[in-house]
């Protein structure tokens, strides 16, 4: 290969990578976020360390003092199970997950109502894992477009599971009904090492919505 | 010709994806938006803050000190969620990109859009005295581009009605800010 062309290679691909860091620069800001989207676009995602400095941060704000008497989410051990024990979940109980942000995050869709030990299955279930050591820290599902008497069953069935691992809710907030538009039913645990929340809410024109969430609490 | 632009034009597909692909991988990846909604507009105003026995959702929310403790909570509860916290990486930055809302920006922007819903004295858009000079935007300014999906916002708005719960807020007044949260939702799913 002669010098000018080795040099026309270089200057070449000089130029390209300019254009290329400005244009990707560009597309990440504000401005360019729509293009951005428009051509497929970078997933909004985090990194696995920017979700986890993100978990620590609040569950450093919202944690209690006590330390909980049990640590399971729905039959999921948090800070015990790994991906293994998940993904050998999935495959038992024929579930689709999808692993994002380097196999940290496992998003599961239309899990039935025995791979989650409940009366009703979840459209949705997200787990996350805690990158350094790849344990278990947090569980939550979604059910969407539930009837009242849905709704209603799905929350008594995990407040009763709740007080039988865990006791007392440290806060529970009921409805006489949940049929009003955005009636809600809350439920709150904060332990020093675990955080819990249930809530079920009727949003108008799309049925109850039904929310679990586990979120360990260590740092 | 090819074989000319070939090393360029490699570098410049590692480098596409390596910009993009950093955070995600797996099975398939995470979604991204399609284009933008049809409705724009801010969500200033529209309630009278819910008047109910002579106090206003305001003063039962224990005005912009009680609201920017709800905010707080809101987001704490929002953030544990693994799906709505991604939407927010960049703002968890320090500094975040140019631009780009600090999470104490938005929070900011959400007092004042709250309060003013509420029938407090807070202007929504505007420039809230502790957003150290950001400029909170109309709803839709605020959320092009970024994807949201109304399966998203179902699960935010989930979230944020069992805050106002667990907070001791009333039915009627989660009712109250419900509606001024989903009056927003064309303005913000695309
Ligand atoms: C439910 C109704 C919602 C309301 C009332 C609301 C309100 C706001 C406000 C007041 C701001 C700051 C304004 C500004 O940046 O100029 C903001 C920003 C933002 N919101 Fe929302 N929001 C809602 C739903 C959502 C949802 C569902 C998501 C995604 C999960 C989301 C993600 C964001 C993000 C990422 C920003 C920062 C945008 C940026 O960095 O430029 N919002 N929102």
């Amino acid at each position: 290969m002669t010098k000018p062309r080795i040099t026309r290679i270089v200057a070449a691909t000089a130029a390209t990578l300019a254009l290329l860091v400005g244009a990707i620069g560009l597309l990440h800001t504000p401005l360019g976020k729509p293009w951005l989207m428009k051509i497929g676009g970078c997933p909004i995602d985090e990194s696995p360390a920017s979700a986890e400095k993100s978990r620590v941060k609040t569950v450093r704000v919202e944690r209690g003092t006590e330390v909980a008497p049990a640590h399971a989410a729905l039959g999921f051990q948090l800070e015990t199970l790994d991906r293994e024990g998940v993904r050998a979940w999935a495959s038992d109980n024929s579930v689709q997950c999808t692993e994002k942000r380097e196999a940290t995050f496992f998003a599961c869709k239309h899990v039935s109502a025995a791979a989650l030990h409940r009366s009703t299955g979840a459209d949705e279930v997200d787990f996350t894992f805690r990158p350094g050591d790849r344990k278990l820290v947090s569980v939550t599902t979604y059910r969407f477009g539930l009837s009242v008497a849905e709704a209603r069953s799905g929350f008594d069935t995990a407040t009763v599971s709740l007080a039988r691992d865990l006791g007392e809710a440290h806060t529970r907030r009921d409805t006489e009904s949940l049929a009003a538009p955005y009636a809600t039913a809350s439920l709150a645990y904060r332990y020093r090492d675990l955080l819990v929340d249930v809530t079920a809410t009727n949003l108008p024109g799309k049925g109850v919505g039904l929310m679990e969430s586990y979120v360990s609490a260590v740092d | 010709m090819l074989r000319r632009f070939g090393a360029p034009v490699a570098l410049a597909g590692i480098l596409v994806l390596a910009a993009c692909s950093s955070t995600s991988s797996g099975t398939t990846s995470s979604s991204g938006g399609s284009s933008s909604s049809s409705s724009g507009g801010s969500s200033s105003g529209g309630t009278d803050g819910g008047s109910d026995g002579g106090t206003t959702l305001y003063t039962r929310l224990g005005g912009n000190t009680g609201i920017k403790g709800a905010v707080d909570a809101i987001v704490a509860d929002e953030v544990k969620d693994p799906t709505i916290a991604a939407f927010f990486g960049d703002n968890v930055k320090s500094p975040p990109p140019a631009g780009t809302p600090t999470v104490d920006q938005i929070k900011a922007c959400l007092v004042n859009q709250l309060g003013n819903a509420a029938g407090g004295p807070e202007k929504y858009p505007g420039t809230p005295a502790d957003s150290a000079g950001f400029q909170c935007r109309d709803m839709k300014t605020a959320h092009t581009g970024l994807g949201i999906s109304s399966d998203i916002f179902d699960k935010f708005v989930t979230i944020a009605a069992g805050t106002l719960k667990r907070l001791g807020v009333a039915d009627a007044d989660i009712a109250t800010i419900g509606g001024v949260l989903n009056g927003t939702k064309t303005s913000i799913v695309e």
